[in-house]
């Protein structure tokens, strides 16, 4: 079966009756497990195991797919409206689409968010296809010395995030401080259990979703109570039919700057293609992206529609990444993808590379189901908006304790640890302050996330190449550009803060 | 003047803020002279930075502070009432009553817990009528057991009370 | 928005501080001999005339409740499938409801610890990873609320047969070529005092061979990814979660666990076929029997001996339930039944080692050695 034969067969079994149904209820599944906070896409695909179990593959696949393809709208949606990210992967939405509800564009943002995360799902999964024939030498180029190159690499945008006037210094202290975090927990190479106070809850590392349920949203919430505002403060009139112009409004925003949707669905399906680095990274780094090519960085985190698009397009297009490795050799990228290789097992399609030899049409299905789950769920998720934007308008005294009581309810569900909860609250007072003194909050959660990768992967690559590894020929490219790009950046630092002087003197 | 001590006030937070991760920073570092090499290598390497640039941090905070406190005519009155100020005793307030959310979720698990703290807060703090209080108070963390516990089958936190029965 | 008072505020305090002391009362009241003592069982009149048979009565105890199964781990891993595919011929045969709470943390001890404390009613059971349990016992690992000798054992659903896979390309195809081969070849393992650690360096004790032991990889899966790219060249784990691997042909077995070969691998030789010393031939007798412990389904200690009696024979149904038996073979899930009794006693196997072994154990696990 040649590949267009494949993908028009691909096709016509996603679009089939027997499947489109489940396509559908998956994606509305998906958006409704993305909206309440603490379930990601793994939980939402682990909840269909029971019922894909007498399906026939196709179906089961594009059913458990499209419930994980929709997820990322429900979070967007939350992330916007309440400063709630529903997963991790929404987390970096939270800089610029919460000010731009507060500006009473919140319809605005929601649908830029929405086309945003279709059009990042549409290029992943084109990438995918693109590569198919050669995916799995593009997957073996990757190993611990190109990791921790692209780690490092990653790590540099610290300081595009800290650029804000002379609080560079505030910036690097707040990523310093989050690579500092990330060593919390069970040391992979020597059994140190690093600065868990001896607890056994911090053994596996600070759990990143409670942190960012506290670092942001428990954050927004003290802010928003004490300054006593609604969460959308200008618009409170807007009728229905003025809301969902609004949202077309933002379809169009994404649309006319597809250049910088194209740039970060790049960044996220890379991003995808490496294990372990996950969603959440390649939604910072593409907020941090979307700042260092925008003309007016200064704008951003304080409702700029490039950093709702950035993130947004970027953590979609990360599953088409995290599907090659998957698709290629049959091992998981992601605790999502671990899960579609067991149901897959189950179903009685032996994953790895028979899969694209004799199964090629059933990659198909999920190519497909990605794009059609995402486009229901970017569909619906307009819908759902306008019901949920206007619970934004009401008042914070009523608002803030009721967000409080789901967000923890949200950060005991991740892992139903209890002592989870208690982190939440550590990062929502660490997290307010930081806010209120300017220290760089993406900066940190950059940090958190590569901080850690950034070591084992270094050790990995000494013990297996010795101490000239990064001589290897990919990562050697990689360390030129992380060098080029470093240097870029302080120049343009140097650069705006002489602008800042010379501004102000 | 009014501004003139809003700048002071932000100074001192500021200090104390950056005293506070100073001393966060200490603390981690004797715990990291306690691990093996191994172990302390990378936590080391990224902590001597972050010691010189939290320094140069808190300097530059002082100098400022200094520079305010020279402009400032000063009589022990202001020094004292600087902190009294309403949106930091809102800060403490709504910590506090985060902080019994939690130890209520802990006892009385989340479903109770919840309803507790959303009566409380609704009508003591924001003052709304108690129709609507209780109303919301009972409401949504009904709701959200039904959509957990019902719907979804995740238990959420029972409470160490639960462990009693 | 209408003004704060303070004095309102102070109030609200100090009706919540005096509801938390009221709380706190009663916590502390409650007398722990309750604990033990098994609540609306103790035979009041009615029962003791009717006199039916003590499974009657725990069966009837069962009916209509909600079983909570605590996994130790996220949702969609091994434990998770194999206890959301056995969970409805649970409830089939309890008349029960069983609800899956997963307690993920601590790869897998906190989940444990959760059900060691748990009410021991016979309404909290969980699954676990036993052979982590048991090799932190061992290593005295601080935080461990658990002894894995007091559970209330139901059954074992599955063992593993730990396999060591090389990659393809590996030039020696047999256990023996390899052993004598010149080269010092490189094991992939996850953290140090996980199984594919622990499997790695007691076989590298117990032949006195020279592997060198890459440690550190975040997961199997990375390894994986190592061998493809040749940077390992193999690793220990378990046969079904390599399936995949050895199937495409991307690796291939060289050498497995247990006394007999197993009837999936009859070709490989396994690992008691290489011993050759005693005392190799002992180091990997206590290697077998931490992995004998499997995935077993505990309840919490001081459960009533009826309800611990009924739960092992539901389980007994469930796990021999022709469709679920058909579930997990189209699954590739191999059952590994063994009964709660024989379960106790394979945990004592584990945990008391000979004294001259023990030692070594804990140095690996620490990772001393």
């Amino acid at each position: 079966m040649s590949i267009f034969e494949a993908l028009l067969a691909g096709l016509y079994t996603a679009v089939s009756l027997e499947v489109l149904p489940f396509v559908v209820i998956g994606a509305l599944l998906g958006l409704v497990i993305g909206i309440i906070p603490g379930l990601g896409g793994h939980f939402a695909m682990a909840m269909l195991i029971p019922f894909v179990f007498r399906m026939s593959p196709a179906t089961g696949i594009a059913f458990v797919l499209a419930a994980h393809a929709s997820v990322a709208q429900g979070g967007g949606i939350t992330a916007i409206l309440f400063s709630t990210p529903g997963t991790g992967q929404n987390a970096a939405t939270i800089f610029d689409g919460p000010p731009m509800t507060e500006k009473g564009e919140g319809g605005r943002a929601v649908g830029a968010a929405m086309t945003a995360c279709f059009l990042g799902a549409l290029f992943g999964v084109f990438v995918l296809t693109l590569l198919l024939p050669v995916l799995r030498q593009v997957v073996l180029v990757f190993g611990p010395p190109e990791f921790f190159m692209l780690a490092v690499l990653a790590l540099t945008f610290i300081a595009v995030l800290s650029d804000k006037g002379i609080n560079i210094n505030k910036g690097l202290i707040a990523g310093f401080l989050g690579i500092l975090f990330s060593f919390v927990g069970m040391c992979n190479v020597t059994g140190v259990r690093r600065f868990t106070f001896g607890q056994l809850e911090l053994w596996g590392g600070l759990p990143i979703v409670p942190v960012m349920l506290g670092f942001f949203a428990v954050a927004e919430m003290i802010h928003l109570w004490v300054e006593g505002k609604s969460l959308a403060s200008k618009a409170s009139s807007l009728n229905f039919a003025g809301l969902q112009k609004q949202i077309f409004q933002g379809v169009l925003d994404t649309l006319r700057r597809w250049r910088l949707v194209i740039r970060c669905s790049a960044i996220g399906t890379t991003i995808g293609l490496i294990p372990g680095l996950g969603s959440a990274s390649a939604a910072f780094l593409a907020y941090a992206h979307a700042k260092q090519s925008s003309k007016n960085p200064d704008e951003f985190g304080k409702g700029a529609i490039e950093g709702v698009i950035g993130p947004e397009s970027a953590n979609d297009a990360v599953e088409g990444g995290a599907l090659a490795a998957t698709v290629a050799f049959g091992i998981p990228g992601s605790s999502s993808m671990a899960i579609l290789l067991a149901i897959l097992v189950i179903l009685g399609v032996q994953p790895g590379p028979n899969l694209m030899l004799n199964n090629l049409d059933l990659v198909f299905v999920m190519i497909w189901t990605v794009v059609i789950g995402n486009f229901i769920g970017t569909i619906a998720g307009m819908f759902v908006a306008n019901p949920l934007t206007r619970v934004t308008f009401l008042r914070s005294s009523v608002l803030v304790p009721v967000l409080l009581i789901i967000v923890f309810t949200g950060a005991y569900v991740v892992h139903g640890v209890y002592g989870e909860v208690i982190i939440t609250f550590v990062f929502g007072l660490l997290g307010y302050a930081m806010k209120k003194l300017d220290y760089s909050r993406p900066a940190l959660i950059i940090g958190l996330i590569l901080g850690v990768m950034v070591e084992k992967n270094y050790y990995l690559a000494l013990k297996l190449y010795g101490s000239t590894f990064f001589m290897q020929p990919v990562a050697l490219i990689i360390m030129i550009i992380t060098v080029t790009v470093f240097f870029y950046n302080i120049f343009k630092l140097v650069q705006s803060q002489r602008r800042n002087y010379t501004r102000a003197g | 003047m009014r501004d003139d001590s809003r700048e002071k006030r932000r100074a001192i937070t500021e200090l104390l803020f950056g005293i506070f991760l100073l001393a966060l920073l200490i603390v981690l570092f004797v715990m990291v002279m306690t691990y093996q090499p191994v172990a302390r290598r990378a936590p080391l390497t990224v902590m001597i930075p972050l010691f010189v640039m939290l320094a140069a941090q808190l300097f530059i905070f002082y100098r400022r502070l200094k520079k305010l406190q020279s402009h400032q005519i000063n009589d022990g009155k202001t020094e004292i009432s600087i902190f009294k100020t309403r949106k930091l005793r809102k800060v403490l307030v709504i910590t506090l009553f985060i902080i019994s959310l939690m130890a209520l979720i802990y006892l009385l698990g989340h479903v109770i817990g919840m309803a507790i703290f959303l009566i409380v807060f609704l009508r003591l703090v924001s003052r709304e009528r108690w129709v609507l209080s209780l109303a919301l108070g009972i409401g949504v963390p009904v709701a959200l057991y039904l959509v957990f516990e019902k719907l979804l089958h995740i238990m959420v936190y029972p409470g160490i009370i639960h462990r009693y029965f | 928005m209408k003004k704060l008072s303070l004095k309102k505020l102070l109030k609200v305090g100090v009706y919540a501080a005096m509801f938390l002391l009221f709380l706190g009362v009663l916590a502390g009241c409650s007398p722990p001999a309750e604990e033990a003592a098994p609540p609306d069982v103790s035979g009041d009149g009615k029962i003791e005339v009717e006199k039916p048979s003590v499974k009657d009565e725990a069966a009837a105890f069962y009916k209509g409740k909600i079983i909570q199964l605590i996994v130790p781990y996220e949702p969609g891993g091994g434990y998770d499938v194999n206890s959301r595919l056995l969970a409805p011929y649970l409830e089939k045969y309890s008349g029960a409801t069983v609800v899956i709470r997963n307690i993920d943390g601590a790869g897998g001890m906190l989940g444990v610890n959760e059900q060691y404390l748990a009410s021991p009613d016979g309404l909290t059971i969980g699954i676990q990873n036993a052979v982590a349990c048991v090799t932190n016992q061992l290593a005295g690992i601080e935080g461990i609320a658990f002894d894995m000798q007091k559970f209330g054992w139901i059954g074992r659903l599955t063992t593993d047969v730990r396999v060591l896979a090389m990659r393809n390309d590996f030039p020696y195809k047999t256990i023996e070529d390899m052993l004598a081969a010149p080269e010092t070849f490189k094991i992939g393992a996850t953290g140090l005092g996980g199984s594919t650690f622990v499997d790695a360096v007691i076989m590298k004790n117990a032949l006195e061979l020279d592997w060198e032991i890459i440690h550190g990889y975040d997961s199997s899966p990375q390894i994986d990814m190592g061998m493809l790219r040749g940077e390992v060249d193999g690793t220990f784990g378990s046969y079904t979660s390599r399936l995949s691997m050895l199937e495409s042909g991307d690796q291939f077995v060289i050498l497995q666990s247990g006394e007999t070969r197993s009837s999936e691998l009859p070709d490989v030789p396994t690992w008691f076929e290489i011993a050759t010393t005693d005392y190799s031939k002992k180091l990997i007798t206590v290697l077998e029997a931490t992995h004998s412990v499997g995935r077993p389904f505990a309840a919490p200690p001081g459960l009533p001996a009826e309800r611990l009696e009924f739960l092992r024979d539901v389980f007994y149904q469930a796990v021999h339930d022709p469709e679920f038996v058909a579930d997990m073979i189209k699954a590739d899930r191999p059952i590994n039944f063994l009964s709660g009794e024989e379960m106790e006693r394979v945990i004592d196997d584990a945990l008391n080692m000979p004294e001259d072994i023990k030692p070594i154990f804990e140095k690996t696990l620490k990772g001393e050695i």
